[in-house]
């Protein structure tokens, strides 16, 4: 899962193939891609089923563009500028939606979990983590997958993001600490 | 100082990837020893240090091998709906521009066919008052004759009717014509009238067709046209 799985030489034939009029390069580069860019949602997003639906989006997306794509660019980070687009966007909606149900079913669920009293399992970590990154604005969020799970150099990131490395160093340190701060308040 | 708060900022920005051991080692160097001097850095570095093993511990749920074997299909599923979704869309927004265009045609396509009639209308209308004008010209000519005669002194009943006659109107079989009838009768019966001159003074009352001679020959030197015309409109005149 870790780091970018391009094989250059590959991604070009199967976008040729591809732009040839043959749908086999296409299923070729979702086969290949669907993983790196499902968790790149996935740690964005939470949901499986939110993920399931953009991960889907991405891949009608690269079928559109992908006649367009120029060859001597990176597929890999064209694929994950796409779903780290779609991920930050879909949660700016959702966020802007939810609000205020949000904060009313964190505290039904904090009601819940002290009432219950259970112990501290890898389900309720995994729960912790999960709201501890969905503190976090959108692009810090991203920053954090991409430099954390993906382990992506820091020039990459900018490239996707389409920000300085200074900027995306600053990011990536107040999303750790911003995560480290509301698990402790958690635990 | 202040260049020592700049390095201090810089080597927050690397923690994080010295606590996942990312650094080269000359950066590495640069870190620990600044973390030897900072108590401050020391202290942040042991919570993002507890952070990234927290988030080590937690594995966040991998979907199933089925779900990777069905995302390809389902994409397709998807694209091809949306390709179809595209297809009637673009039908619509033909429709859209399609259907107000074939109204406004149909509106301007009836409208110029009613203008149309009610123009042909009023041409017809203003051809029959033209007719009309000149059938009562006509008439009043033939008046005018019957009055150059009178003034030959040839006077007669007959003249005197046509004279009398107003175009456009026709006198019906009157009270007095009848009283005529009955009068010629009882004449008859006693010899004192000849039945020739009462017949003659009620030729108007007989309708268009028993026109006395004067007018007769003063239709005659009417067109064909004319003629019928004046006759149709004695005869409609009828009340």
């Amino acid at each position: 899962m870790k780091g970018s799985p391009v094989n250059g030489n590959s991604d070009i034939e199967l976008i040729k193939q591809f732009k040839n009029g043959d749908v086999k390069g296409y299923n070729e580069i979702v086969r290949k891609y669907q993983k790196q860019v499902y968790w790149v949602i996935r740690r964005i997003v939470q949901d499986h089923d939110e993920t399931d639906d953009i991960t889907q989006e991405v891949f009608i997306k690269v079928y559109s563009a992908l006649k367009d794509f120029r060859e001597e660019a990176n597929l890999f980070t064209w694929l994950y500028r796409i779903a780290t687009n779609f991920a930050i966007n879909h949660i700016r909606k959702v966020k802007i939606k939810n609000t205020v149900s949000f904060e009313v079913v964190t505290e039904v669920i904090e009601y819940q979990e002290k009432k219950a009293d259970e112990a501290i399992d890898d389900q309720r970590k995994r729960k912790i983590l999960e709201e501890a990154i969905e503190t976090l604005p959108p692009q810090q969020r991203a920053v954090f997958n991409m430099r954390y799970y993906d382990e992506l150099p820091y020039e990459e990131i900018s490239k996707i993001l389409g920000k300085s490395v200074g900027g995306i160093k600053a990011n990536y340190f107040h999303a750790v600490k911003k995560i480290g701060e509301y698990v402790k308040r958690k635990l | 100082m202040p260049k020592n708060i700049k390095n201090i900022e810089k080597i927050k920005l690397m923690l994080p990837d010295y606590a996942m051991d990312k650094l080269n080692p000359e950066e590495k160097k640069i870190v620990e020893n600044a973390l030897q001097e900072s108590t401050e850095l020391m202290a942040l570095y042991g919570e993002l240090s507890g952070t990234f093993n927290f988030v080590n511990g937690v594995k966040l749920e991998e979907p199933s091998a089925q779900y990777w074997s069905t995302l390809l299909p389902r994409i397709h599923e998807r694209i091809e709906t949306k390709q179809k979704r595209f297809s009637v869309e673009t039908l619509v927004s033909y429709w859209k521009i399609f259907v107000p265009a074939a109204a406004v045609i149909l509106i301007a396509l009836i409208y110029f066919l009613v203008i149309n009639k009610q123009s042909d209308k009023t041409i017809t209308k203003k051809q029959i008052e033209q007719i009309q004008k000149d059938t009562v010209k006509k008439t009043d000519d033939i008046k005018k004759e019957v009055v150059k005669e009178e003034d030959k002194g040839k006077e007669s009943p007959k003249t005197e009717k046509v004279k009398n006659h107003k175009p456009g109107f026709k006198k019906l079989p009157d009270v007095k014509n009848i009283d005529v009838a009955q009068k010629k009768e009882e004449l008859e019966s006693n010899g004192d009238f000849a039945s020739e001159d009462i017949e003659q003074e009620s030729v108007f009352g007989e309708g268009a067709g028993s026109l006395d001679e004067e007018t007769e020959s003063g239709l005659d030197r009417l067109s064909d046209n004319e003629e019928q015309l004046l006759i149709q409109e004695l005869k409609n005149s009828n009340l």
